[in-house]
């Protein structure tokens, strides 16, 4: 589970098809402590969750081959855990986020992030879908 | 509603009154100048047979007169009487002188058959002689110098009318005695039966003045010495018509006679009279009728051939027409009323059917220009959906690539990748503050677009004034600190605490007046102030002390890129499209936003909005969900 105010004990899987978005979020996040797991595809992703369980997955929406939304799907549907997943999308106009709550995802971000405030942006967007 | 009646009837009533009217006053006019005119001409006629019968009476008269007198006159005869009368000089010769007498009035009867009795009688009356076997009554007479004639009596033994008839006989000048006749009047009889100019029911007789019948009735069963009406011998009762003694009516004029207390009356059945007048009345009576007849059936016909069939005809044509066949025109049978109407009629259905052409001809227009209209529509639609789709994609294209060179710049400012010297931060700080600027240029281009292509949906809904006051002063008090200024934020207490609007986009224009009023605003400071401004309307204004607009730009502030002038662009950091998007956000809430400035002193921006009701709030969230 989720230790949701101490970073340092986050386990995290970082989905994009861009390696220097990656490369920005993944070595910010492990600059605050967390350990970063990252996959270039949804097949990377889906293959990657056999050998890793991560207590959070940044997911971006548009990838080719396998998009954010199948690959939450997959992961969902094949795996017994109920990982919260977060997208991490560029996608910033009027209703994207209110798409992606709708079908699920468990908060929304948008690029470009915010090194600075990087993790009490993903606390605050985990907040938001609170229930 | 009214009934249907056709115009024939009264018209054909009007007809028939005015021929009818003078008809039946021509005929009564005729019927009275007739009867009148017949009625007179009767007793012309009866009064012409009167006179001819009465001097015909008159000679009689005179002539059995005349024949007493040639025996009065006779010398022997005079001596005889003489002798014969009661005062006799010889007594002894009288009864001698008597029988002479008698013999010579016998011969005389015998001469004239006229008489029934001859008598000599003295100058008073006293029977001297007669002739008759039964000596008559002393008559009654006052001494006369001449002739007298007695009334006619009806003698019931005879069973005839009597006239008793005397002469004087003169001797030395001296009327020594009468003679006197009794006549029987079958001449009379013969004269009053004469039925000449009497048609079949014209009647003369004589009637005395007890109302006896003297002479035979030609009408009727009545005889002589019949009592007959009292008023028939009323010489009054002439000239008139009555109802006479035989029961019908007559007209009858009556007159005198020389024979003394006897009247003729000559009489005429009405009846007979006036059959002819009757007749001819009855001719023209029916001649009026029929002339009427004809005359109201020609009416009839004239208006009906005339006026009801054609107008029928221009009713039925303009039915037809009224159910759409326009093509249909009224015939023009005469050049008349009826003729123009059908006219007028016709050019009033071409200019209809023009009309109609016309209007169908526009109708296919505007249609042609509808589904013109509806291709350009979806045209429009579709552009906007795949300007919508480049914006969206364009979007995400710059913001992976941004995403990375802020990332980057974030992380080596935060030393992730080691510490860095001064020219190396200061660097990396600009391209950080250039990836900023580029990602408030995406931002604000995809807001102004959106707003433009009218793709904002306004979230209608009750806010809390000064929850927003108190939002905007935390938010902007940073910016004024930075450059030293002062941030007063005033709300008209008049302001109700609740206003209805869309509290984002209000928020965005605060933030965007703000933002450009520190923005150009060096020293002094920055006011915020809402206020209630009329019945409709409240007003937000943002005003600060700073560099000013000169006049000419004013307009210019508003639209997209620009700033005041390139050199200031560079000092004052910004995409340049802050105003543009305030500007179209104030439009679509209905508002509109002023600036009044002077140069060098400050400017001062007032965003004027309706005040919205209860009925201008979004409805539900799920709406919502369909427009997005």
């Amino acid at each position: 589970m989720l230790n949701f105010d101490n970073p340092s004990t986050w386990q995290v899987l970082v989905v994009d098809d861009e390696p220097d978005n990656i490369e920005v979020v993944a070595e910010s996040l492990e600059f605050y402590g967390v350990t970063v797991q990252t996959a270039e595809s949804g097949a990377d992703a889906i293959q990657l969750l056999q050998s890793f369980q991560p207590d959070l997955i940044l997911m971006d929406l548009s990838m080719p081959q396998m998009d954010g939304w199948q690959t939450r799907r997959h992961i969902l549907n094949d795996g017994a855990v109920d990982y919260p997943i977060v997208a991490l999308s560029a996608h910033a106009m009027a209703g994207d986020k209110e798409r992606a709550l709708a079908a699920g995802f468990d908060g929304y971000m948008t690029k470009p992030v915010s090194i600075p405030t990087l993790i009490q942006d993903i606390q605050a967007a985990l907040k938001e879908t609170e229930r | 509603m009214f009934k249907y009646q056709t115009i024939r009837l009264p018209i054909s009533l009007a007809l028939t009154l005015a021929v009818l009217l003078p008809a039946v006053v021509i005929n009564a006019v005729n019927a009275v100048i007739g009867i009148q005119s017949a009625v007179n001409q009767s007793q012309n006629q009866l009064e012409t047979v009167s006179a001819l019968k009465q001097s015909q009476i008159d000679f009689w008269v005179d002539e059995t007169l005349s024949d007493l007198n040639t025996t009065a006159v006779d010398p022997d005869f005079l001596l005889r009487t003489r002798q014969a009368l009661p005062d006799s000089d010889f007594p002894t010769l009288r009864d001698r002188a008597q029988q002479e007498v008698r013999s010579a009035l016998g011969a005389a009867r015998r001469v004239s058959a006229t008489f029934e009795d001859l008598f000599l009688v003295t100058p008073t009356g006293e029977i001297v002689v007669t002739t008759a076997l039964d000596p008559p009554p002393n008559f009654n007479l006052d001494s006369p110098e001449g002739s007298v004639v007695l009334p006619p009596i009806y003698d019931a033994a005879l069973d005839e009318t009597i006239i008793t008839l005397f002469v004087p006989i003169i001797d030395n000048e001296q009327v020594i005695a009468l003679l006197g006749g009794v006549s029987i009047t079958d001449p009379l009889n013969a004269i009053m039966s004469d039925d000449v100019g009497l048609g079949t029911t014209g009647n003369t007789y004589l009637v005395n003045e007890a109302g006896l019948l003297l002479t035979p009735s030609r009408i009727g069963d009545y005889e002589i010495g019949d009592e007959l009406s009292a008023a028939l011998t009323d010489r009054t009762l002439t000239n008139t018509r009555y109802n006479t003694y035989h029961g019908a009516e007559v007209i009858g004029v009556a007159s005198a006679l020389s024979v003394p207390g006897v009247i003729l009356r000559a009489e005429q059945n009405t009846a007979e009279v006036l059959q002819p007048t009757y007749t001819t009345l009855f001719i023209n009576g029916v001649t009026a009728i029929l002339a009427v007849v004809l005359f109201v059936v020609g009416g009839i016909y004239s208006v009906t051939s005339n006026i009801v069939r054609p107008l029928e005809q221009l009713s039925e044509t303009a039915q037809r027409i009224a159910q759409g066949d326009l093509s249909l025109r009224a015939t023009i049978r005469h050049n008349d009323e009826i003729g123009q109407l059908a006219g007028a009629f016709n050019t009033m259905t071409t200019s209809l059917s023009e009309t109609i052409a016309e209007r169908d001809e526009n109708l296919k227009t505007i249609q042609q220009n509808n589904r013109e209209l509806r291709v350009a529509t979806n045209k429009a639609r579709e552009a906007a959906r795949v300007k919508g789709e480049f914006l969206s994609t364009m979007s995400h294209e710059l913001r992976t690539p941004l995403n990375a060179i802020i990332g980057f710049s974030d992380m080596l400012l935060m030393g992730m990748s080691g510490e860095l010297n001064e020219k190396q931060t200061h660097k990396v700080k600009r391209l950080q503050d250039n990836g900023k600027r580029l990602l408030e240029l995406v931002n604000d281009s995809l807001d102004l677009t959106r707003i433009e292509s009218g793709r904002v949906d306004l979230q209608i809904a009750p806010f809390v004034v000064s929850d927003l006051t108190n939002r905007m002063y935390d938010q902007m008090q940073v910016l004024a600190e930075q450059k030293d200024l002062l941030l007063d934020v005033w709300t008209d207490p008049n302001l109700p605490d609740t206003l209805i609007g869309d509290w984002q986009r209000i928020e965005q224009v605060i933030v965007n007046l703000l933002s450009n009023a520190f923005k150009f605003t060096d020293k002094g400071s920055v006011k915020l102030s809402l206020r209630h401004q009329d019945a409709d309307h409240w007003c937000l204004a943002v005003e600060d002390t700073g560099m000013g607009i000169p006049p000419h730009a004013k307009d210019l502030i508003f639209e997209e890129f620009r700033q005041l002038d390139g050199s200031t662009r560079r000092v004052h950091k910004g995409t340049g499209l802050g105003l543009a998007i305030t500007r179209n956000l104030v439009r679509i809430m209905g508002g509109t936003i002023r600036v009044d400035s002077v140069l060098n002193e400050g400017s001062a921006f007032t965003v004027t909005l309706p005040y919205l009701t209860e009925d201008d709030v979004t409805p539900d969230e799920e709406s919502l969900q369909e427009t997005v």
